[in-house]
């Protein structure tokens, strides 16, 4: 208005001079062009690498959206009538370092700060110097138990924090000579929701529950639990029956209807539900032949809004075109549950390349085996023998690494390796709402299986290898069983192996066992000593060793029931073998007793 | 290696006398009133270079890192007993001697626990630089993780030496010594530069090495 004021003037005062009228149509052209740049709109990171370089490069009044992510910044923003605004609050976060603040304001005036979740932050937002009109609306501030939410150390006129949530921060808003509204915000967990207000007569419709020291609440206060969906893993939706739902003052753009409280309510709101978590899937297939189905289910979004889910598939990662379910082309509206299924899938397997087997490395009763991918394979399968490679399989799944274990020192063993391709399907859900608009989350973490005929390539190549045990270096005695060692000869003898696995699981689990262990180690190595010089003494102590191996055996093979059961039966002949010996005894001494007499 | 080894002790303990000499006249006339602590307590980390051939072949390098925990008690300023624990940890590959290859994943701990005597050159509290010198027994407690296998365990016994020097801390910082004292008892801080030797046999191998350490003396 004032600028068209200007611009006539200039004109009549220029009647004359049609080349001067051109000029001053010029400026009118360039000031009319600068005014419409500061309402740039500039996306993290699309147009910039970073919020800060975003912070920049923007003029005043320029709005800059950052997109879902993590950004681990330290921002100061600079410039008047900057508005940055995240995405989604639910899933874009500012992780300024728990030593840092990240995001200061100092001396400006109307800087909007919108939708960011802030966490690991010494402050959340810190507004310094003379400042009018700064807006922190719909941000979650979970900076740490520690530390500050929102910081105001100098004047702050016509300011808004409104619609936040502030979970578990050791102070929520700490403020200081400010007039500023405080409105529609939550304050869970904190040490101290608001602290040092000037003006709480500004403090309203806020709710406040689980903080050691609410501070100033104002008015019209909620102090109800909230419901909020799941804190824990940063999802401060309201549940149903919350208290907080249209009790606030305002709008909420989600439904039209009065503000919820919190983060996800009034007026710059997000209009995305948070996302349900990965979810599972199993083969529900009835036989090998078909036909072919897949049972998904996820955990509930209890969200207030949440009205149901849509069920996305496809054969290939992200993309989810899936046609071939009796229940419909993705996505399938699933209506309100947490579980569907997809039946009458018609999987078709693709024929894998053959793979290549790389190395063999061979140690203790394994074989190392690593080999290169096969296109279009699903898992793969090892295939060994000691004649033939054919003699032994074992399906190792979606690897290109695998220790064969169990294998016997000295011996060579044949390896090949075979790839299986079976139709994978890739699974996704998105929840939406209630709203006319049926605004939807963004995908769930990406869920796949193989399902369906299988495909087998050739065999890859056949390599040999020779298990061993590995002469660790430098070569050094193990002061391990030192009699039984002695009375068995070789280190590696399957009685010494149970006797080591009997000291290591049951003995040395408890304070009785690592008495006799220790007692063990200190007096046996003189007695193997012995054992070692007279070898007529090894058979011996093997005979006497025998008993205490089989209940070694006995006591780590055996299933709890027999444990029991053998135990009871020991306790009993221990029993009456005392009994009996104690009657001997006081028969022996009643009889010397009579003789006596 | 060893010779080089026993150079660099030789000089430090060289470096450390002249330094003695040096400086012990010009004792701080800042330093907080002497006094006579008894125990001390030291913390230290460093390089150790085991006397076993081709280590490096099987580990990669010639040498591993140290660190140290010890106590000690001070019956005269110039006499000292005390014990001192370190942990000695590397990984590296075993050998297969049938297939004569290096394979498998060791890992070698080695754990040596030392009582010794120490003689330290000191003359007056309030001295820069305290060369010392000492040595004792050793038990050297080892552990070779094997994957796939069972662990080989043991102890050796033997022998360690050790020479270096103890740098004041109270006299580059009096007034904070002054303070540490009244707060805690922290009577003498100490920088320490030593280089340690041990030995100890079993199976025909020598687990020991020369270490070079760096760390705190705190006396109480």
């Amino acid at each position: 208005m004032s600028l068209d004021k200007i611009t006539l003037n200039i004109c009549l005062q220029t009647v004359r001079g049609q080349r001067f009228s051109l000029i001053v149509i010029l400026v009118f052209l360039t000031l009319f062009w600068t005014s419409s740049v500061g309402a740039v709109v500039r996306n993290v990171p699309g147009d910039f690498g970073s919020i800060q370089d975003a912070i920049n490069g923007s003029d005043v009044n320029d709005t800059i959206i950052v997109e879902r992510g993590t950004y681990n910044e330290v921002l100061i923003v600079n410039k008047n009538g900057l508005t940055i605004r995240g995405r989604e609050t639910a899933q874009t976060f500012i992780d300024p370092g728990s030593a840092n603040t990240a995001i200061s304001i100092d001396g400006l005036s109307n800087v909007t700060i919108a939708n960011f979740t802030f966490i690991n932050a010494k402050t959340g937002v810190s507004v310094s110097g003379i400042n009018n009109t700064i807006s922190i609306e719909n941000n979650v501030f979970d900076v740490g138990t520690a530390n500050t939410g929102v910081e105001i150390v100098n004047t702050f006129l016509g300011g808004i924090i409104d619609n936040n949530t502030f979970h578990r921060n050791n102070t929520a808003v700490l403020s200081s000579l400010t007039d500023a509204n405080i409105r529609n915000n939550i304050f869970f967990g904190n040490s101290t929701a608001i602290q040092t207000i000037d003006n709480p007569q500004n403090v309203t419709f806020n709710c406040f529950f689980g903080n050691a020291d609410n501070g100033s609440v104002g008015a019209n206060e909620v102090t109800g639990n909230p419901l909020l969906v799941n804190p824990g893993a940063r999802d401060f939706h309201l549940q149903t029956n919350s208290p907080c739902i249209d009790e606030g003052t305002g709008t909420d753009i989600i439904d039209g209807t009065v503000a919820d409280i919190g983060a996800y309510g009034g007026n710059l709101a997000d209009k995305f539900p948070f996302p349900t978590p990965q979810p599972s899937a199993t083969d529900t297939s009835p036989s090998p032949s078909g036909p072919f189905s897949i049972n998904m289910s996820w955990a509930a979004n209890t969200a207030y809004l949440v009205a149901g889910y849509d069920v996305y598939y496809g054969t290939a990662p992200g993309v989810y075109n899936g046609a071939d379910a009796a229940e419909g082309t993705s996505p399938i509206p699933a209506g309100n549950v947490t579980g569907f299924s997809l039946t009458n899938l018609s999987p078709s397997p693709g024929t894998p390349s053959t793979p290549t087997l790389i190395s063999v490395a061979p140690s203790n009763q394994t074989l190392s085996l690593e080999w290169s991918a096969a296109a279009q394979a699903s898992s793969y399968r090892v295939l060994y023998g000691v004649a033939s490679v054919n003699e032994n399989t074992i399906n190792v799944g979606n690897v290109t690494k695998y220790d064969l274990g169990g294998l016997e020192n000295g011996t060579t063993y044949l390896v090949s390796i075979q790839a299986i391709a079976q139709q994978t399907y890739y699974l996704a859900t998105k929840v939406y709402d209630n709203t006319g608009n049926r605004n939807t989350s963004t995908f769930s973490a990406e869920q796949s299986i193989a399902i369906g005929p299988t495909n087998e390539s050739a065999l890859s190549n056949t390599m040999s290898g020779l298990p061993e045990a590995v002469l660790a270096f430098p070569n050094l005695p193990n002061e391990g069983c030192f009699i039984a060692t002695a009375a068995y000869g070789a280190d590696h003898a399957p009685e010494l192996t149970i006797l080591r696995e009997f000291r290591d699981e049951v003995l040395l689990t408890n304070r009785a066992g690592h008495l006799l262990v220790a007692m063990y180690y200190r007096y046996s190595p003189p007695v193997a000593a012995v054992i070692a010089d007279y070898p007529w003494l090894k058979a011996l102590v093997r005979a006497l060793l025998l008993p205490i191996v089989i209940v070694a055996v006995f006591i780590l093979q055996a299933s709890t029931i027999p444990k029991l059961l053998v135990t009871t039966l020991f306790l009993i002949l221990v029993w009456r073998f005392t009994s009996r010996l104690i009657a001997r005894i006081r028969n022996l001494r009643r009889g010397h007793l009579l003789k006596a007499t | 290696m060893r010779f080089s080894s026993k150079n660099t002790a030789a000089r430090l303990i060289s470096a450390g006398a002249l330094l003695t000499l040096l400086v012990t006249g010009f004792g701080s006339a800042l330093a907080a009133k002497p006094v006579r602590p008894h125990w001390s307590l030291e913390v230290k980390g460093g390089q150790f270079t085991p006397d076993i051939d081709n280590y490096e072949t099987f580990y990669g390098k010639d040498h591993t890192s140290e660190f140290g925990l010890g106590f000690g008690y001070k019956f005269l300023r110039q006499l000292e007993v005390g014990a001192q624990a370190s942990y000695i940890e590397d990984e590296g590959v075993g050998l297969l001697p049938i297939n004569q290859i290096l394979g498998g994943e060791v890992t070698y701990t080695l754990v040596p626990v030392d009582v010794f005597v120490l003689f330290r050159a000191i003359f007056k509290e309030n001295q820069w630089v305290v060369p010392y010198i000492g040595g004792g027994w050793t038990r050297a407690y080892y552990q070779q993780e094997i994957t796939n296998q069972e662990t080989v365990k043991g102890k050796a016994d033997g022998y360690n030496a050790r020479a270096g020097i103890q740098i004041s801390l109270n006299n580059m910082a009096p007034k904070r010594a002054h303070n540490s004292d009244k707060q805690i008892g922290l009577k003498q801080s100490y920088l320490i530069l030593e280089a340690k030797k041990f030995s100890a046999k079993t199976n025909g191998v020598d687990l020991g090495g020369t270490s070079y350490l760096f760390g705190l003396l705190f006396e109480f």
